[in-house]
C-alpha cells in the first residue's frame, strides 16, 4: 500500500519536501502508525511536530482535504492523502 | 513616575476617561467606577459600556456627536506578552451598528501612561486638527501640513513634530475622503475593520497623539513578573512557531488545498496561481524581515521586500486572500503593491478586496459598466485602490462597501454582494467551514473571523465542517466568549493555542494585575455579559433576526469546483434559532429582560437611547 503524506506550512519548512509517499506491506495502517513512519524518514519533525504516535499542540492532520483526525488508532487506507499543517489561522 | 493610585481604584487602572469635543476643545475627565471596571473589563468590552454612556446607537456614524473611544486595558504596560494593544470602538459607518477594531503597540502603552482608561472624541473640528494629548495637557492644533499625506509619510512628519515622547494613530487619504472601510494605523499596523478611520476623518481629525509619565501600579508585582515570564517561555513554544516562521499567510497553500479558500468572489474555493502568493514560495525570491510589536515575543510581522531596498509590505494571509484570489490576481508583485497600497490609504484591505472582487463580477454580469474592472487584472486592483483611496469615479461607489453598492446596482447585485451586516467577509469559505459561517451570521460586528473564531473548530475532529449540528453551537459559543475576554484584556489571539485553560489563567493573570479576586466563573459571565451588551447595541442601532444571515450565494449553490459544500436557508435558520436560545436570547434573538437582569446590564447601562 501507498499512503501519500503532505506538508504544509512551517511543516514543509521543517521536512524540506512537499510531499512524501509512505510504503507499507499491510492493508492499512493507523494515524499513529503513519505519524512513526513519518518520523523515521523526516527525523526534522521529531523536535516539535510528533512526538510518539501523536502530532503536537499546533498541527493537526487530514485525511484526503476532508476530514480532520486526531486519533492515533485511526484506520489510514492505501491510496489516502494525509495532510499534516499547523492548527489555528487569523490574520 | 507611579500614578498615585485612587483608593477606590483597582490596581492595573487610573479610574477615569478623557472626554474630548473637539469642535469645542472642552474636555473633561469622566469616572469609571471599579464595579464598572470589574464587569467590563477594558478593550472592546469598556468600549460597548462607552458606546452605551455616549448614546451612540441613536447617532449616524458621521454625524459629529458620533463618539469614537480609544480604549486600554488593566494589562497594557505590564509585563505580560501581547499586552500592548488598544481598541478603536464605534458605530460603524459601514455597518451602522456596533464596531470595534484592535491595534498594536507603543501608543496603548503611551495613551495609558496619559493617565486615562479610554479617550472618547466627539463634536468635528473646524478645519484639520490634531490632538495632543500630553498627560492632563490637550490641546488641539491644525494638521493643514499632514492633511492628504499617506500614512507613513505622515507618521514620520509628526514623529518630527512632536518628538519620540509621542505615539499618534494616524489615519491616511482614505480616512480624510470617509472611504467607508478606511483604518486608523499605528507603526504599520491597523485598527482596520468597520470603518474607524472614515470617522476620524469626518471629524477633521489626522491624529490623534499620546504621551504621559502615569504609569499604574500592580496588585501582586512579584508574581505577576513571574507568570509573564513563564507566559513569555510558553509563547516560545509550538503553538505559536507558524506565525513566528512564517506568519498567518502560511494558510494559504493550506485553505487552498482544503477547498476553503475563497476566489473569484466567492465563486470557487480554490485558487489556481494559490502557489505563486504562498509565502513558502515569496521567501525564495524575496527578502524578509521579521519585526515584533512592543511587548510582544511572538513576531508574527513577515515584511517582504518590495521595489527597492528598504521598501516592504507586511503581509497577511488576509491580504493575499481578499487582493490575490478573491479578485483572481496570481501575480505576487500586484498583490503586495496592492496591499502596500493600502496600507498607505489607509484602507481594510479585506473590505477593499471584497468591494473589488464583487465589483468585478458584476462587470462580467454587465451590472456595472466598467469594462477595464476585470478578475485576474492586478492593474485593475490597483486602479481600483487608488480611485476608493481618492474616491474618483467608481472609486466613490466602491468606497461605500459592497453592501451599499449593491443595493445602488439591484436585487440581482445584492445575491452575491459579499458581506454580513455590511462587513466584507473575510477569508473563510463559509459553506466548508460551517461553524465560521454561524459566527460570520450571528457576529455583532458583521461577518467577522475575529469575535468569532468558528474556524478553529472547522480546521479539527470536534466538528464536520460540511454539515454543522450542536457541536457547532457550542463551538461557536465557546470561541466568541474566549475572544470578548481576550479583546477585552487585550491580549494578541495568537497566543490562544499557548493556554491550556484560557479562562483560568485570565483569571489569575487579572487579578495580578488588579488585586481583585475575580474567579473562572465570574470571568465566563462578563464573557456573557460583553457578549449581550454589543448584541443590545445593535438592536438599539436597528438589528433585526433577518440580518443574522449569509448573502444568497451562499445559501443558493455551492462552490463550483466543491459540490459538498452546500448550507441551505433553513439549516442556517436553524442554527442561529438553537445559537440564541443558548445564549438565553429568544429564537429570533432578541434579549429579553430576564438576560440582562443576570448579567447586571439593567443595572449597568442606560436602558432608553438618550434623545
Amino acid at each position: 500500500m501507498v499512503i501519500r503524506v503532505e506538508f504544509y506550512g512551517i511543516v514543509r519548512q521543517r521536512a524540506e519536501t512537499a510531499t512524501i509517499n509512505i510504503q507499507e506491506n499491510n492493508s492499512s495502517l493507523t494515524l499513529g502508525e503513519l505519524l512513526r513512519r513519518i518520523v523515521t524518514q523526516i527525523p526534522e519533525l521529531a523536535q516539535d511536530c510528533i512526538t510518539d504516535d501523536r502530532l503536537q499542540t499546533g498541527y493537526v492532520a487530514n485525511i484526503n482535504g476532508q476530514e480532520f483526525v486526531s486519533d492515533p488508532t485511526r484506520k489510514i487506507e492505501s491510496g489516502q492523502s494525509v495532510l499534516i499543517m499547523s492548527a489555528d489561522s487569523g490574520g | 513616575m507611579t500614578h498615585q493610585q485612587n483608593i477606590l481604584t483597582p490596581h492595573g487602572y487610573h479610574g477615569r476617561y478623557l472626554r474630548i469635543d473637539v469642535g469645542t476643545g472642552r474636555h473633561e475627565r469622566v469616572p469609571l467606577p471599579d464595579h464598572v471596571l470589574r464587569s467590563f473589563l477594558g478593550g472592546t468590552g469598556l468600549g460597548v459600556y462607552l458606546m452605551f454612556q455616549e448614546g451612540q446607537a441613536a447617532v449616524d456614524a458621521f454625524d459629529p456627536a458620533a463618539a469614537l473611544a480609544f480604549t486600554f486595558s488593566p494589562l497594557v504596560g505590564s509585563p505580560l506578552t501581547t499586552s500592548a494593544k488598544f481598541a478603536v470602538i464605534n458605530r460603524s459607518p459601514l455597518t451602522q451598528q456596533y464596531n470595534d477594531s484592535l491595534a498594536s503597540s507603543g501608543f496603548a502603552i503611551a495613551g495609558k501612561n496619559a493617565g486615562w482608561d479610554a479617550i472618547v472624541l466627539t463634536g468635528q473640528a473646524a478645519s484639520p486638527s490634531l490632538v495632543i494629548i500630553d498627560d492632563d495637557q490637550i490641546r488641539i492644533e491644525n494638521a493643514d501640513d499632514v492633511w492628504g499625506l499617506p500614512v507613513s509619510v505622515a507618521e514620520q512628519q509628526l514623529r518630527e513634530r512632536l518628538g519620540d515622547r509621542f505615539r499618534c494613530a494616524t489615519i491616511g487619504p482614505a480616512g480624510e475622503k470617509q472611504v467607508r472601510f478606511a483604518t486608523i494605523s499605528h507603526d504599520g499596523r491597523h485598527a482596520g475593520r468597520g470603518g474607524s478611520g472614515a470617522i476620524l476623518g469626518a471629524k477633521n481629525l489626522k491624529a490623534i497623539a499620546v504621551a504621559g509619565t502615569q504609569q499604574t501600579s500592580w496588585g501582586d508585582a512579584p508574581a505577576l513578573h513571574e507568570f509573564s515570564k513563564d507566559l513569555s517561555r510558553r509563547s516560545l513554544g509550538p503553538a505559536t512557531a507558524k506565525y513566528r516562521e512564517l506568519g498567518t499567510a502560511a494558510n494559504l497553500l493550506a485553505f487552498n488545498r482544503l477547498q476553503t479558500l475563497p476566489t473569484r468572489n466567492f465563486q470557487l474555493s480554490r485558487f489556481e496561481s494559490a502557489v505563486q502568493l504562498a509565502p513558502e514560495t515569496l521567501t525564495n525570491v524575496r527578502k524578509k524581515t521579521r519585526h515584533s510589536c512592543v511587548a510582544c515575543t511572538i513576531g508574527c510581522e513577515h515584511v517582504y521586500e518590495l521595489g527597492k531596498e528598504g521598501d516592504g509590505v507586511r503581509l497577511e494571509y488576509e491580504n493575499l486572500f481578499a487582493l490575490g484570489s478573491l479578485c483572481e490576481v496570481g501575480n505576487a508583485d500586484d498583490v503586495l503593491q496592492a496591499s502596500r497600497q493600502c496600507d498607505e490609504l489607509g484602507i481594510d484591505t479585506i473590505s477593499a478586496g471584497g468591494t473589488i472582487a464583487f465589483a468585478m463580477e458584476c462587470v462580467e454580469r454587465k451590472l456595472l459598466d466598467q469594462p477595464w474592472l476585470e478578475f485576474g487584472s492586478g492593474t485593475a486592483l490597483r486602479r481600483a485602490i487608488e480611485l476608493i483611496g481618492a474616491r474618483e469615479g467608481i472609486g466613490d461607489d466602491l468606497a461605500e462597501g459592497s453592501r451599499l453598492l449593491a443595493q445602488k446596482l439591484g436585487p440581482e447585485a445584492e445575491t452575491f454582494a459579499p458581506h454580513v451586516k455590511g462587513l466584507e467577509i473575510p477569508g473563510y469559505e463559509p459553506r466548508s467551514l460551517q461553524t465560521m459561517a454561524l459566527g460570520f451570521a450571528v457576529g455583532t460586528r458583521g461577518a467577522d473571523h475575529n469575535r468569532s473564531g468558528g474556524y478553529e473548530a472547522d480546521f479539527s475532529d470536534r466538528v464536520d465542517r460540511y454539515h454543522a449540528d450542536d457541536r457547532s453551537i457550542t463551538e461557536a459559543i465557546r470561541s466568541e466568549d474566549q475572544a470578548a475576554v481576550m479583546d477585552s484584556l487585550i491580549l494578541c489571539k495568537f497566543l490562544r493555542g499557548v493556554f491550556d485553560d484560557f479562562f483560568a489563567e485570565a483569571a489569575t493573570m487579572l487579578n495580578l494585575v488588579t488585586g481583585w479576586d475575580v474567579t473562572t466563573d465570574e470571568l465566563q459571565t462578563t464573557a456573557k455579559r460583553i457578549i449581550t451588551a454589543k448584541k443590545l447595541f445593535n438592536i438599539r442601532a436597528g438589528w433585526q433576526p433577518a440580518d443574522d444571515i449569509l448573502p444568497a450565494r451562499f445559501l443558493q449553490a455551492h462552490p463550483q469546483n466543491d459540490p459538498d459544500a452546500m448550507l441551505s436557508s433553513e439549516h442556517l435558520r436553524n442554527l442561529v434559532e438553537r445559537y440564541n436560545r443558548s445564549r438565553g436570547w429568544s429564537a429570533d434573538g432578541w434579549i429579553e429582560s430576564d438576560s440582562l437582569t443576570k448579567l447586571n446590564l439593567d443595572k449597568l447601562l442606560p436602558t432608553e437611547v438618550p434623545d
